[in-house]
């Protein structure tokens, strides 16, 4: 055995070993005091940026994934959807392209990675208020509570370790992380009457009928004064459909109403034996940073024709005659420091050479996000 | 999204399981392969063969409690296997010094085929591994699993690069030592 192969070998090594090694080392304290210092430094930087006229706000990091929110995500492995027209491609978002939008507010993320590739830095108490809410939204009975730390091991709630919260009762589970969202998984899953047809490939029809259903059905648990329904959608590889139902808040104020489509939605996930799990995304948004200058659809394709975009579908951007729709959206990754509008662009990719399994009719399209807001306001293009 | 959700997703043949994984560790798997295959292109389509094999593999597998250690496992095989195939191992000074160093520990290297088959190989890895404390043990692990450099892995530590590389040659010498004293042929 050669050098290369005993490195090849090291692949042997026991997982524990290697998340171990991935999570942050512990410093000596002088180290700390080190970083104490400099972690002043920057304080009081911030201190001062923040106090200039306008603000410049760190931008997309084009290295890091595009992560525009749960809605909607693809099928064609990151970035991307497949269907067989682009109009397949659904979903409610309130944005429209002749809104007359002068600015929108962009949010500081509250969170951070602890650099093993979680979320934290939430308030244990909000996680705690946020679970219970959803417990009585649901009626739930004399539930169970326990805190889990991120490796999903119960620990005490006064300890440090708490990263989620758990409620149980009548076979319901609640669980919030993090990120404000509550998962709410029904076992056995919860049957609905004949007439719909529930499953993980749903039809836009099938999926709509039964959101009509669940908005009726399910008000107390939405808890919203005017649920919008968003059929969230695509067609996989094989040309089956894969519709879901999502729900968010309407409003009068266009703002508001792509705020809550962005961060405030509900996801209800049929499986064939009916809605088995429920997801209340509440994305902390405490902390708004400044309302900045939107630029128009047109500016941002230039910029996206300049190759100033962000992607992860790991195509490069075939050209304009391949865009095929354009939507606003908020990035709101849980990873960057700031939620910030982006324009997010459908691109037919050419000549994707499909697995012989696929329905050789369907089309892939990825998508390249632009930031929505001026460039002044950004410290760094993508 | 947490590695628990992730992995129902996969386990629900749920598609958007890929988006969601790139999402959250599309970047590290990218660099952890771009410092194998020194090239863009090539860490994406490893990349992108990872989700694949990780679709194919979850089921059976369920790695909730090591969903990135799973991954990364799955791409560091695959861009070492491109080096190899394509024969890309000489365009990789970084590979190329890695390898020279884990010679080092092996008894009497040579060009014949393993005579110790894994399952062996790794209880001895992870024995030598399980006597290490913490630090080493991940110093150890950064250079040779992560494959960092060694500026990276005195940036991440906080140590001088005089430090850190006497601790891996030190490593490196009771790995070998180990490997002797246990009668492994490699």
């Amino acid at each position: 055995m050669r050098g290369y192969e005993f490195l090849e070998k090291m692949g042997l090594i026991d997982p524990k070993y290697i998340e171990a090694a991935d999570k942050p080392p512990v410093r000596s304290v002088n180290i700390r005091l080190k970083l104490g210092a400099v972690a002043a430094c920057i304080a009081i930087l911030i201190a001062v940026f923040f106090n200039l006229p306008r603000q410049e706000i760190p931008q997309l990091d084009p290295t890091q994934p595009t992560g525009t929110h749960t809605n909607n995500h693809g099928g064609a492995g990151g970035g991307g959807y497949s269907a067989y027209d682009i109009s397949q491609i659904t979903n409610a978002n309130p944005w429209y392209d002749t809104a007359e939008l002068v600015s929108l507010p962009i949010y500081d993320n509250p969170l951070s990675s602890n650099g093993a590739g979680e979320a934290w830095g939430a308030d244990i108490a909000e996680l705690k208020a946020f679970a219970l809410d959803v417990a009585e939204r649901l009626g739930l009975e004399s539930p169970t509570m326990e805190y889990r730390n991120y490796r999903g091991d119960p620990v005490p709630e006064d300890s440090t370790g708490p990263t989620m919260v758990i409620i149980e009762a009548d076979g319901v589970q609640i669980k919030v992380d993090q990120i404000m969202s509550a998962r709410i998984d029904f076992e056995p899953a919860i049957s609905l009457p004949q007439e719909y047809n529930p499953s993980y490939n749903m039809s836009y029809d099938e999926a709509l009928a039964i959101a009509e259903y669940l908005k009726f059905e399910h008000s107390e648990l939405l808890c919203m004064d005017d649920p919008q329904i968003s059929i969230e959608g695509h067609y996989n590889f094989f040309g089956e459909p894969n519709y879901q139902v999502y729900f968010y808040n309407g409003s009068d104020n266009l703002t508001e109403e792509i705020t809550n489509y962005n961060f405030r939605f509900i996801k209800f996930w049929c499986s064939d034996e009916g809605l088995s799990t429920v997801i209340i995304e509440q994305i902390d948004l405490s902390h708004k940073v400044a309302d900045c200058p939107v630029i128009s659809v047109s500016e941002a394709q230039n910029l996206l024709l300049d190759g100033q975009y962000a992607t992860n579908c790991g195509d490069a951007f075939p050209g304009k005659e391949y865009i095929r729709k354009v939507e606003l959206v908020y990035r709101n990754s849980v990873f960057d420091d700031y939620f910030i509008p982006c324009y997010r662009f459908y691109v037919e990719i050419p000549n994707i050479e499909l697995t012989e399994q696929s329905d050789q009719n369907i089309k892939i399209y990825s998508t390249y996000y632009v930031p929505a807001i001026e460039g002044d306001y950004i410290e760094q293009l993508p | 999204m947490d590695d628990s959700r992730i992995v129902d997703l996969y386990l629900q043949r749920d598609e958007s399981a890929l988006s969601h994984t790139a999402d959250k560790y599309g970047s590290r798997l990218r660099t952890l392969s771009y410092r194998i295959v020194a090239d863009y292109p090539t860490a994406e389509e490893c990349e992108n063969d990872t989700y694949i094999q990780a679709w194919n593999s979850i089921p059976p597998h369920e790695p909730r409690n090591y969903l990135y250690a799973f991954l990364a496992r799955i791409i560091r095989h695959i861009s070492l296997n491109f080096c190899r195939h394509r024969d890309r191992l000489k365009r990789s000074a970084h590979i190329v010094e890695l390898s020279a160093e884990m010679e080092a520990c092996i008894p009497a290297p040579n060009d014949y085929e393993c005579s110790v088959d894994d399952i062996v190989l790794k209880d001895a890895i992870n024995s030598f591994l399980s006597r290490l404390d913490a630090e080493k043990r991940n110093i150890f692990i950064r250079r040779y699993w992560y494959l960092d450099s060694i500026e990276e892995i005195c940036k991440r530590f906080a140590l001088s690069e005089s430090k850190v590389k006497v601790l891996l040659f030190r490593c490196r010498n009771k790995l070998r030592q180990q490997l002797i004293k246990e009668g492994y042929t490699l």
